[in-house]
């Protein structure tokens, strides 16, 4: 991922390999080296802890067809990265449709409390307010570090759509934050 | 005076700017304290941001073994394809967007083997093995441009010469059509909502839970032994060697595509 916080596994290739194959083994050691980055993105974006959970059990249960698909040697934990953020994406846009809303949940990640002149809590709840496209690229861009080029292929936008978003992004978080 | 916007301020630090542009904002902000205030806000609301994402949350107790469980009895869910360039995708859309004439087709009377209407099935499916002509990509301004639909492509192989593609539960806008191709595998392609669906695989199986609506375009390969559709249990569609058999009362034919009702219930 673009931050770097999943980490490399020097054998995610032949793990994934072993995957295809049905082994719950090697399903188990890239789950203990990368579960917990996937679930962390996954919240980030959804907002959500169910949501979030249901992305984890969908990326790993889908790695062994997604396997198939992977071509990035020594680069799994970007790859899966960007696996998490599709399925953590569509869940949302899946959740739109339904009209149903990510829960405040204070324990979140960027609602961690602490000493900063940023109110964390006051801007998780602004990052909350943000309408689910504009969130998805200020926490892909801003957090986990992507590239234009990387979120535009996530979303099926272009880079300066992107880019585009994120300026709306931090416009309306000022207007959030400030007023 | 004019000032900067947050969107350009934030797209300073991030090597968002080009050159010219980096100057100019550095002049103004030589002389302006509202945006030199402005980008400190920034820059205190990214650090914040991603100092409070250094820390990953656990994934959460227990997750591990109910994977191991689900994986364990052989449940698989497919991924969406990972990247779908823009304009790939709305040639694609123009594409089958070419091929829609209605004409209705008793499903009973497809499943005679002498029916006309099934021989002019036949025929019409064969017909889609060309490829579909396809639409110049469309050049509008970024902003401005429709996001491109969602969109899950998924392949099923068949498992001894046997194919069943499974909707569970699908909404009622939900609409299913039905084509034949030269594929070794059978081709599934959800649009729209039904592209957020669950999909389960086994075997020669793939199971589409609870599509909401959009589209399921299936295109069975013409040389698979068995192939079956079913919505909630019930065959629409059923090919057996050389014969088909279209089984679902609603269904009508669309050009060189079957057009299936979604719902069990409206049959």
């Amino acid at each position: 991922m673009g931050s770097g916080t999943i980490s490399e596994h020097q054998d995610s290739g032949e793990l994934l390999r072993r995957v295809r194959q049905g082994s719950v083994e090697a399903l188990g050691e890239l789950y203990r080296a990368h579960a917990d980055a996937v679930y962390t993105l996954a919240l980030r974006l959804t907002g959500s802890r169910a949501d979030a959970e249901d992305v984890l059990h969908d990326v790993f249960l889908g790695l062994p067809r997604a396997a198939a698909s992977y071509r990035e040697q020594g680069r799994f934990a970007a790859w899966l990265g960007r696996v998490t953020a599709r399925v953590a994406l569509m869940r949302m846009r899946a959740r739109q449709r339904k009209r149903e809303s990510p829960l405040e949940d204070a324990s979140s990640p960027v609602a961690a409390r602490g000493a900063d002149p940023v109110d964390r809590i006051e801007l998780e709840r602004a990052l909350a307010r943000l309408p689910e496209p504009l969130r998805a690229v200020f926490v892909l861009k801003e957090i986990e570090g992507y590239s234009h080029e990387e979120i535009g292929g996530m979303l099926g936008i272009t880079a300066a759509n992107s880019a585009q978003r994120l300026s709306r992004a931090w416009k309306q978080l000022r207007r959030e934050m400030t007023r | 005076m004019t000032h900067i916007s947050t969107g350009t301020l934030a797209a300073l630090d991030a090597a968002g700017l080009d050159q010219p542009q980096r100057g100019r904002v550095a002049r103004h902000l030589a002389s302006c304290a509202r945006c030199r205030e402005r980008l400190a806000w920034v820059r205190e609301v990214r650090r914040a941001a991603r100092a409070a994402a250094t820390e990953p949350t656990s994934a959460p107790a227990g997750a591990w073994e109910a994977i191991r469980e689900r994986f364990e009895r052989g449940d698989v869910v497919l991924l969406p394809p990972l990247e779908e360039p823009p304009a790939r995708a709305t040639r694609r859309r123009a594409a089958w967007a070419a091929a829609l004439v209605l004409l209705a087709a008793g499903g009973a009377a497809a499943a005679v083997p002498s029916s006309p209407v099934r021989d002019w099935l036949a025929r019409a499916w064969t017909a889609v093995r060309a490829p579909a002509p396809e639409a110049p990509p469309t050049d509008a301004a970024p902003e401005a441009a429709e996001p491109a639909a969602p969109e899950a492509v998924l392949l099923v192989t068949a498992d001894a010469g046997a194919i069943t593609i499974a909707v569970e539960r699908p909404g009622a806008d939900v609409r299913i059509r039905v084509r034949e191709w030269d594929g070794a595998e059978a081709e599934v392609r959800a649009t729209g909502a039904a592209a957020d669906a669950t999909f389960r695989s086994a075997p020669g199986r793939l199971v589409i839970v609870e599509p909401q609506s959009g589209e399921i375009r299936l295109a069975l390969p013409a040389a698979v032994e068995r192939a079956t559709i079913e919505v909630d249990g019930v065959a629409y569609v059923v090919k057996s060697g050389g014969s088909l058999q279209v089984l679902a009362p609603g269904a009508s034919s669309a050009g060189a595509e079957i057009v299936l009702p979604a719902r069990s219930g409206d049959h």
